[in-house]
């Protein structure tokens, strides 16, 4: 206890230098915190988005850009694909629920997705939703209907009844350079509530009102089924069982006009290049922690000399060598601690601030979690190397003689 | 040319006087600095008297210090034997030492070596806190009560830095007696005082190790602080590698 007391006093007695050196301590924290939080919450905002689907069937390209396009509405498409292959497996008897995707439009820069009301059923069983719950209002039955995810209704100020029209394409344009779509408004009919996941930046519609927008659908009165000549963006498919969506992921392998890809793989491969971005910020990060424990070393070193006499004093009144090394060991241990803990938080707030931005500026959504045993383990990291940054200088002073301590003039 | 040969003994405790604190025998301290070998210290035999104050003079270098760090077990002889208080210190390893000191011991220092981070009454309490032989209670009231008796009692908050240096030796000689040490050790007490102001802290030094049954030992080249003492060793008389060096 001795040695806490003691640690505590010299602490005390130099309140801004102990400071400065817990802020950079702090600092380097933060990075680290931040960065495998915001990680954290990519990995887990991905594999909710990606893992609960089977297979997806879209134009030939990029597997990637599919993926990002149809499931996280954050890319253009890979190209469109024939409505017939829609068709084809929506007819399977191996296929339980299979749900077309139509882009080509946006409001805003969020994107107008023409789809059917099986895009309901998967995200509420995806989020495990009721009926009741997900939905105010209705789901499109009607061409120019539209109901908008949370983060649009917000963005937007559209609420039910209201209505809006789409621009062509993905990007806003100046009035006089756009192609809006004024002659055909949509009205908005439902507003879904908040899901923290992609479906709330975007507007969904009827699969037809994109065609009848682009001349697909040229007879409003003729049959919904007669589809000739008109194409979709892609398919995400659930099979009865892994069979089933093994047997149609090799037949549509076979055809030159689609490629099946697995969502969950090729989200697993994306989440390996951020782990690799990840990882090297990370290791940058601790780097800059660890220097900060160097400076937690230098300033004890400073203050083992400083204190020559000091120790020289505390050995001849009868301090042991351990009492003496505990208050260096202490004092270094709190220093790393208290910039650990501040560093945890203001990581914390920074992933916060990030995620709130990202939320804002390109409607990405990261819920960031509760703190958890990553934090811990900063914390304890930082403590043990603050530990041995003090011990370090005090074993060091120790080494030397009590007698010619005492004459020391420092 | 001195007989280097001849055996001194200087036995203060003789002639029914009080039991010795301090045994010497055959003692040495030898340095090496490459092929030369340097004695800084060589006491055939020596007894101090418990309960007295004793005055060890002798000019800079003569070994004053090195006598005081031996008695603290700071320092280890080459050869030979120092008890004290009836603990042989060459037969005890560094924990043993360490304890020793924190409970026999009190070291009065030259330039009072007081811990800046430490307030007056943190520095008296220090002792106690070391030899964890009081409660914190009572350990508080002890320091406050010596601070009182060095009459410093309302500057207890202060920190040296906020002390003068009479002040500061005040606080020094408190924080000595503060553990109840059997053997008081005081170098150069007041080298770094003005002298009437230096009279003043050896008086107070006096008496306070004799309200606390203390044995004091001062090391000093000042005559004045002499005369205050019970007995007073010159160092050539004790320490045979004076007379080769000279």
């Amino acid at each position: 206890m001795t040695s806490v007391w003691l640690a505590l006093s010299y602490l005390r007695a130099r309140p801004l230098l102990n400071g400065l050196t817990a802020l950079a301590v702090a600092l380097g924290i933060s990075i680290v915190v931040a960065t495998t939080t915001l990680s954290k919450a990519a990995r887990q905002s991905a594999s909710e988005t990606a893992g609960g689907y089977q297979l997806l069937l879209a134009a030939k390209g990029s597997q990637i850009q599919a993926v990002l396009s149809t499931l996280f509405f954050a890319e253009a498409p890979t190209g469109n694909i024939p409505i017939e292959i829609y068709e084809q497996v929506h007819a399977d008897q191996g296929v339980t629920l299979a749900v077309p995707f139509n882009f080509g439009d946006s409001f805003k820069s969020h994107l107008i997705v023409g789809t059917t009301p099986d895009y309901l059923h998967l995200i509420r069983r995806n989020r495990r939703s009721s009926q009741q719950t997900l939905l105010k209002g209705r789901w499109p039955e009607h061409a120019f209907e539209a109901s908008l995810g949370a983060a649009v209704a917000r963005a937007t100020g559209l609420t039910i009844g209201d209505t809006f029209t789409a621009a062509h394409g993905f990007v806003e344009l100046p009035e006089d350079l756009s192609d809006h779509h004024k002659a055909q408004p949509y009205t908005v009919v439902g507003l879904l509530e908040e899901t923290r996941a992609p479906t709330d930046r975007a507007i969904f519609t009827t699969l037809d009102t994109s065609w009848r927008i682009h001349g697909q659908f040229h007879d409003a009165s003729s049959d919904a089924h007669d589809h000739e000549g008109r194409q979709i963006t892609a398919v995400l498919i659930e099979g009865r069982g892994y069979a089933d969506v093994a047997r149609l992921n090799a037949l549509m392998a076979q055809r030159m006009d689609v490629q099946p890809i697995f969502p969950g793989r090729t989200a697993t491969q994306v989440l390996g290049y951020l782990q690799r971005g990840q990882s090297l910020v990370t290791s940058i990060a601790w780097l800059a922690a660890l220097i900060a424990c160097l400076g937690i070393m230098i300033s004890l070193f400073a203050a083992a000399v400083e204190r020559r006499r000091q120790i020289a004093t505390l050995r001849a009144i009868g301090a042991s060598r351990a009492t003496v090394l505990g208050v260096m060991a202490i004092e270094g241990l709190f220093i790393a601690g208290l910039g650990a803990v501040i560093g945890v938080a203001f990581g914390r707030l920074m992933a916060v601030a990030i995620a709130w931005q990202l939320e804002q500026s390109n409607g990405y959504l990261l819920t960031i979690g509760q703190a958890g045993l990553a934090e811990i383990s900063a914390i304890a990291v930082a403590m043990a190397l603050g530990l041995l940054a003090g011990f370090i200088p005090a074993l060091l002073a120790l080494r030397e003689d009590v007698a010619k301590g005492l004459a020391a003039m420092t | 040319m001195p007989d280097t040969a001849q055996t001194r003994v200087l036995d203060l405790s003789q002639n029914g006087g009080p039991a010795p604190i301090v045994e010497m025998s055959g003692l040495k301290i030898s340095y090496r600095t490459g092929e030369m070998s340097f004695t800084v210290l060589d006491i055939d035999e020596l007894a101090l008297p418990a309960g007295l104050s004793i005055g060890l003079s002798g000019p800079s270098g003569c070994g004053k210090s090195t006598l005081l760090n031996l008695c603290a077990g700071l320092l280890r002889p080459t050869v030979g034997s120092i008890r004290v208080d009836g603990e042989e210190l060459t037969g005890l390893g560094q924990g043993a030492l360490d304890r020793f000191r924190a409970k026999k011991i009190g070291y009065v220092f030259q330039g009072f070596n007081l811990i800046p981070a430490l307030s007056a009454l943190g520095n008296v309490e220090l002792p106690m806190r070391l030899s964890g032989s009081m409660p914190a209670s009572l350990r508080r009231a002890r320091a406050q009560e010596l601070l009182d008796r060095v009459g410093l009692g309302t500057k207890a908050r202060q920190k040296p830095n906020q002390l003068s240096f009479g002040q500061m030796q005040r606080v020094g000689i408190a924080r000595a007696i503060a553990g109840h040490p059997r053997l008081l050790l005081a170098d150069e007490p007041t080298a770094s005082l003005e002298p009437g102001l230096g009279l003043s802290i050896v008086r107070l030094l006096i008496a306070v190790a004799k309200e606390n049954s203390a044995t004091l030992v001062v090391a000093t080249h000042d005559p004045a602080v002499l005369t205050e003492l019970d007995h007073t060793l010159t160092m050539s008389a004790i320490n045979r590698a004076m007379e080769v060096s000279s």
